[in-house]
């Protein structure tokens, strides 16, 4: 091809600066990537407002699971009305592994800092168990969300395991429960 | 006739903006309030649009991620001081951008690209029609060449160059609006907009009149 046509033909495929930054608008993440990126959102901001204001992760959990609720229809709605206190319990360094937060709707959450309580560890079961009584006696848990990293329970036993143990102590009724640190 | 039409969609675009502003007001409010549902709409509102822009400035999918969480979650942190001298937007965007500047800096001697992959049903046809001249109709092949190319030229760029024209030319903000985002005037915004095309202009001379 002669050097003028093949400059004609070299300028009608060049493009502007602009019109090639518009290609970028086509790099996209894909549906997948934004369920995971939601899920992720939530339990970041559960975290971050665990650790500093425990009453944004009372309304976030609060407003969580009342969409849930909506969009579980009626029968998982009469289920989940039981949805219990948050229990804030202090941590024993402050630090550590965070709330875990799940990712389908939860019955009851317990989680850290609990300013409000005494700090012996005895008062603090006590006041888990007393709890999770008057939950179970207004209704039935389904899912219980507990800090691997609560200060109670002994040195061998996680806070999750006692919260499933006190859960089994009081007769949970048949009903499902299931506590973990990764729902 | 024209100039009536003009100025009717004009007048519509701030109808619309103003509407969506007072919208964005309305959640902010209850948010302070302590409805956190209510930022979860905002966040679903604007997260691809926050997510776009600290993706292209990082050209990293899992860092976009992370940056866009972090910049939410500070959003969410600080709305009690939100006062609405600006429009949520604005000063979300001015989170978002601070936040992931703060992050290359931090960063800037690691350069790891992962890019989303090109949605091709939006790629413009004007593109698609030149790689297909180029690469003999392998329309994919040509693409994925481009959008590396792209994105490694924006990445020559100095942080703050790559933001402006990202503003500017992907998400479609105005002089006034990337002022307020970046804190600096409207002048400094032309001038960086125009040094940053010359030089892309010059890294892409491969595609570019």
């Amino acid at each position: 091809m002669p050097q003028h046509l093949k400059t004609v033909q070299k300028e009608r495929e060049a493009l502007s600066v602009e019109q090639l930054l518009r290609l970028k608008k086509a790099e996209q993440p894909d549906r997948a990537f934004w369920n995971q990126f939601e899920k992720q959102m939530h339990q970041r901001m559960f975290q971050e407002a665990m650790h500093s204001r425990p009453s944004l992760a009372r309304r976030f959990s609060a407003a969580l699971l009342h969409s849930r609720i909506l969009t579980l229809g009626a029968p998982a709605a009469a289920a989940l009305l039981v949805f219990g206190a948050v229990l804030y319990m202090p941590t024993a360094q402050g630090t550590g592994n965070g709330p875990i937060i799940a990712d389908s709707a939860v019955d009851m959450v317990v989680s850290v800092n609990a300013p409000a309580l005494d700090r012996t560890k005895a008062s603090r079961e006590s006041f888990v168990r007393d709890n999770l009584q008057m939950n179970l006696d207004n209704g039935r848990y389904l899912k219980v969300m507990a800090a691997a990293d609560l200060p109670i329970g002994g040195a061998q036993v996680s806070g999750i395991r006692y919260v499933a143990d006190q859960l089994g102590a009081h007769g949970a009724r048949g009903d499902v429960l299931f506590a973990s640190n990764s729902f | 006739m024209a100039f009536t039409r003009a100025t009717g969609q004009l007048a519509g675009a701030e109808a619309i903006a103003s509407t969506q502003i007072d919208e964005d007001l309305a959640l902010v409010t209850s948010v302070q309030n302590g409805d956190a549902q209510a930022f979860d709409a905002l966040m679903r509102k604007y997260r691809e649009r926050i997510y776009s822009i600290v993706y292209n400035i990082t050209a990293n999918r899992e860092d976009a991620a992370d940056l866009t969480q972090e910049s939410f979650i500070r959003a969410y942190t600080s709305i009690g001081r939100f006062k609405g001298k600006s429009s949520f937007f604005t000063w979300l965007y001015r989170i978002a951008v601070n936040t992931t500047l703060s992050h290359v800096k931090r960063h800037r001697m690691r350069r790891f690209f992962s890019f989303d992959n090109i949605n091709e049903e939006m790629a413009p046809t004007e593109i698609v029609e030149c790689l297909a001249q180029r690469h003999a109709g392998d329309r994919s092949a040509g693409l994925a060449e481009l959008q590396e190319k792209l994105n490694e030229a924006l990445q020559k760029l100095s942080p703050k160059h790559r933001t402006v024209v990202i503003l500017f030319e992907i998400e479609g903000l105005n002089h006034q609006e990337i002022a307020q985002i970046m804190k600096t005037s409207e002048g400094t915004v032309r001038s960086r907009l125009h040094y940053a095309k010359q030089e892309l202009q010059s890294f892409l001379q491969d595609y570019v009149k």
